[in-house]
Order: C-alpha cells, then sequence, then structure tokens
C-alpha cells in the first residue's frame, strides 16, 4: 500500500501532462513502457537480501564496501531523499494553494499537511504501514470512481493512431514515470524488515509498482480521450477532467472527491520519505533510532519546498527535464553498484550472514 | 516580524520536544540539538529574504544538456 502510495500520490496528477506532451495519443503506453526501471531496484534488494538478510541499505553498504566507501554510497540516498521531499512537498501544497486557499502562505499549509505523516512516522512502520492501509484504498477508490463517471465525456478516436511517430516520442514520454517507478529504491530502507518469505515480500513490492503504471496509463488515456491535444498544455489534466463531469446535472464539480484521494495519498507519499530520509540519515550518523530526527526533517521538508522550489513552475520543470535523470542515476545507480559488489565480494565475517 | 515569529515556534517545538529528549540518549539529543538549530537558522534567513545557494539549480544545470539532447518534443502531425 505504502508502495503504491509513494510512487503514484503526486504522480497520477502531475505526470498525465509530460506523458501526452511527449508521446501524444501514446501516453498511456509511455507509462506502462517505464515498470521495468521501477523493478531494478527490487531486484537489487533480492540479491542483496540473499546475501545478507535483514539489514538495511546503509548497514548492507557498509558490510560489501566497508565503513568509509560504504557510508560515501549511503549518502546518495540520503541527498536523493532530501530532493525528493522538498519537490513532493511543493506538489502536494501547490494543488491547494492554487485550487482553494490561494492567499494562505505555504510555510502554514505544508505543516499542516505534514502533522499527520509526520505522527505515523514518530510512532513506527507499523503505524505508517496502517496509514497507508486506510488511505490508499481511500485514494484508489476515489480515483477509479472519477475515471468511470467521465466515461461519457471521452472520445476513444482521441486515442488513434496508434504508434504514429514510431517509439521515440514513447521513449521519452516514459522518461519522468521511469523515475517515479524507480523511487521503489525506498524499499531497500523499508524491506529488511519484512516477514519471513522473501519472495512473497519481492512479488507484493512489484505488484505495487505494476498497480502505480496501470492507474497511471488508465488516467493519461483517459485524460487523452476527453481532451485530445489540449491534455498537452493542461497543468493537471486528471483535476480537469473531474470538472467536465456531469451526471444528470447532478453530480457535477467532483474535483474535491480528487482532491481528497490525493491529498490521502500524498500523505502516506510524504510519510514513506520522511521515515525513510530519517532512518537512512540516523543509521549513517550511528545513531539507535531515528525518531529525533523527524521534527527536523518535517522542518527541512516544509523550508526546502519553500527556498528550492519557489514557483510551481520551478516544481514543473523540474519534474520533466531534471528529475528523470536526478532520479534515474541517483534510484538506480547505488542498488545495482551494491548489488554488483555483493555478487563480487565476500563478506569480512561469514558469520554476520543469517 | 515573520523571523520572529517562525523562531519562536522553532524555540516553542523545541521546549515542548525537550521531555523526549531524555528518551534518546547523547548522539540523539545532539542530532535533534544541531539539526534543529539548523532549521532554525535557514527558516530565520529565508524570512529575511536570504536566500543560501539552491542545489535544484545546480542539478538544473547539469541536467540541462541531457534534456536537450533527449527530451525535445516530437513535433506531432497527427493531432
Amino acid at each position: 500500500m505504502a508502495g503504491v502510495s509513494a510512487r503514484g500520490a503526486t504522480g497520477l496528477l502531475s505526470l498525465p501532462a509530460p506523458l501526452t506532451q511527449y508521446a501524444g495519443q501514446d501516453g498511456w503506453l509511455a507509462a506502462l513502457v517505464g515498470i521495468p526501471f521501477g523493478l531494478i531496484p527490487l531486484a537489487a534488494w533480492y540479491v542483496l537480501d540473499r546475501r545478507l538478510p535483514g539489514r538495511s541499505f546503509t548497514e548492507q553498504a557498509r558490510a560489501f564496501l566497508g565503513p568509509v566507501g560504504g557510508s560515501l554510497l549511503a549518502v546518495l540516498p540520503v541527498v536523493l531523499f532530501a530532493t525528493t521531499l522538498a519537490a513532493t512537498g511543493r506538489e502536494v501544497v501547490d494543488v491547494v494553494l492554487v485550487e482553494g486557499l490561494p492567499r494562505t502562505p505555504l510555510l502554514i499549509v505544508l505543516p499542516l499537511l505534514l502533522l499527520p505523516p509526520l505522527y505515523a512516522v514518530r510512532s513506527g512502520l507499523e503505524a505508517l504501514a496502517r496509514l497507508g492501509e486506510v488511505m490508499v484504498p481511500l485514494g484508489i477508490g476515489m480515483l477509479l470512481m472519477i475515471l468511470l463517471v467521465s466515461f461519457k465525456e471521452m472520445q476513444p478516436l482521441n486515442l488513434r493512431p496508434f504508434l504514429a511517430s514510431g517509439w521515440r516520442p514513447v521513449w521519452q514520454g516514459a522518461a519522468a514515470p521511469a523515475a517515479f517507478y524507480a523511487e521503489s529504491f525506498f524499499f531497500l530502507y523499508i524491506l529488511p524488515q519484512r516477514g519471513r518469505d522473501r519472495a512473497a515480500t519481492l512479488r507484493a513490492a512489484a505488484a505495487g509498482v505494476v498497480t502505480v503504471a496501470v492507474l497511471l496509463a488508465l488516467s493519461t488515456a483517459i485524460t487523452v480521450a476527453i481532451f485530445g491535444p489540449l491534455g498537452t498544455v493542461l497543468p493537471a489534466p486528471v483535476f480537469q477532467g473531474t470538472r467536465v463531469v456531469s451526471i444528470a446535472e447532478f453530480f457535477t464539480h467532483l474535483d474535491s472527491v480528487l482532491v481528497v484521494s490525493w491529498l490521502a495519498m500524498s500523505m502516506v507519499k510524504i510519510g514513506v520519505f520522511l521515515y525513510c530520509f530519517c532512518f537512512a540519515l540516523g543509521q549513517l550518523l550511528g545513531m539507535r533510532d531515528y525518531r529525533p530526527l523527524t521534527l527536523p526533517a518535517g522542518a527541512f521538508t516544509v523550508i526546502s519546498a519553500d527556498q528550492w522550489f519557489p514557483s510551481t513552475s520551478t516544481v514543473s520543470h523540474w519534474l520533466t527535464h531534471s528529475w528523470p535523470f536526478w532520479g534515474g542515476v541517483m534510484e538506480l545507480l547505488p542498488p545495482l553498484a551494491l548489488a554488483a559488489a555483493a555478487l563480487v565480494r565476500r563478506l569480512p565475517n561469514r558469520g554476520e550472514r543469517a | 516580524m515573520n523571523a520572529m515569529v517562525a523562531a519562536a515556534v522553532m524555540i516553542g517545538v523545541a521546549v515542548w520536544e525537550w521531555p523526549n529528549l531524555r528518551r534518546w540518549g547523547a548522539r540523539g539529543r545532539a542530532a535533534f540539538g544541531v539539526s534543529w538549530f539548523l532549521m532554525l537558522v535557514w527558516v530565520v534567513l529565508a524570512q529575511l529574504h536570504v536566500h543560501l545557494p539552491n542545489p535544484i539549480k545546480l542539478i538544473n544545470t547539469l541536467a540541462k544538456p541531457l534534456a536537450h539532447r533527449w527530451l525535445v518534443p516530437t513535433p506531432d502531425r497527427y493531432w
């Protein structure tokens, strides 16, 4: 559940636009093409967990690369989580500021939105998982309901012709969602606390990646079917889609339903990344508990969202032009490098194996 | 004024957190103290319009040539 929310929450609203901008009517296909990038960190986790079970990425890095090399490699996820928290914070608050509270400062809205995920993170991973169990089905259910009721407004002819410009636009469109799916890298800090069955854990995590991809493909296809070429210029086309829905002129303006869905999933997303940021930083600093870092991490999210992304256009530019490269490198390189090291190097102390 | 309010809120939260600090050991206390102080300085500077270097701008600059090479939209002839 946390996996679905952590990748899908903000992406479901912001990604259909860049997908259709590059891939046009094949945007839904681009959403599916990126799936393997979400599975790569999970495969790396599987390799690492077989060699050194029940340890987080930082501990495994120190075991395979030594204290200095391992710590250097473990800094990269902390930097990645920091940029992700800043961007996610800005994305989450932007919808509230633009659509609901345009006169309220970000420094008031974002801390209030952060209270539930902060409380869940301080209460531990289980509380975070329970938050996901409540929020994610609610979010997905509301989203599916909106997609269903907008069926009347769709024109399937907008989805044709199929692959008219070849595969290049599809790959270009797949860049941003692929980096979103590769956020499954955070599982390297969560899955060590898995149950007994390693394969079942891997299957559940992979199912999360596929679920997000299918939801994104569905939203993109419906956006294209409703708006056609206009979908490429709308900032949040799924959000605009809720405004054209009208059932018997009674159910109209379902945008509030989408906001509920989106905020529910975003809270879990921020919670997951806050947890991973605090946990990774705590282990890097040699702390036995990550909780002292939760409040400073919350403050960091608010200030960095305000200072690093001063406007909506900066976060939009980041998602379409920088995030595919930054996210791709930072999410795929560390787990692949460590998995390769784990396959090549012997553990210094074989007694560490479980 | 905004800087003073932000600093007061940050100090208030730190005082509220004080009872928990005993449970977290010396390293936990040090981590909280240092990181919370850094955040306080950052938020006060931000409210005074003193902007620290933005790493996102650096990443954008590094990614720009790649984006120009690989992410230029193909003109669409069908829509």
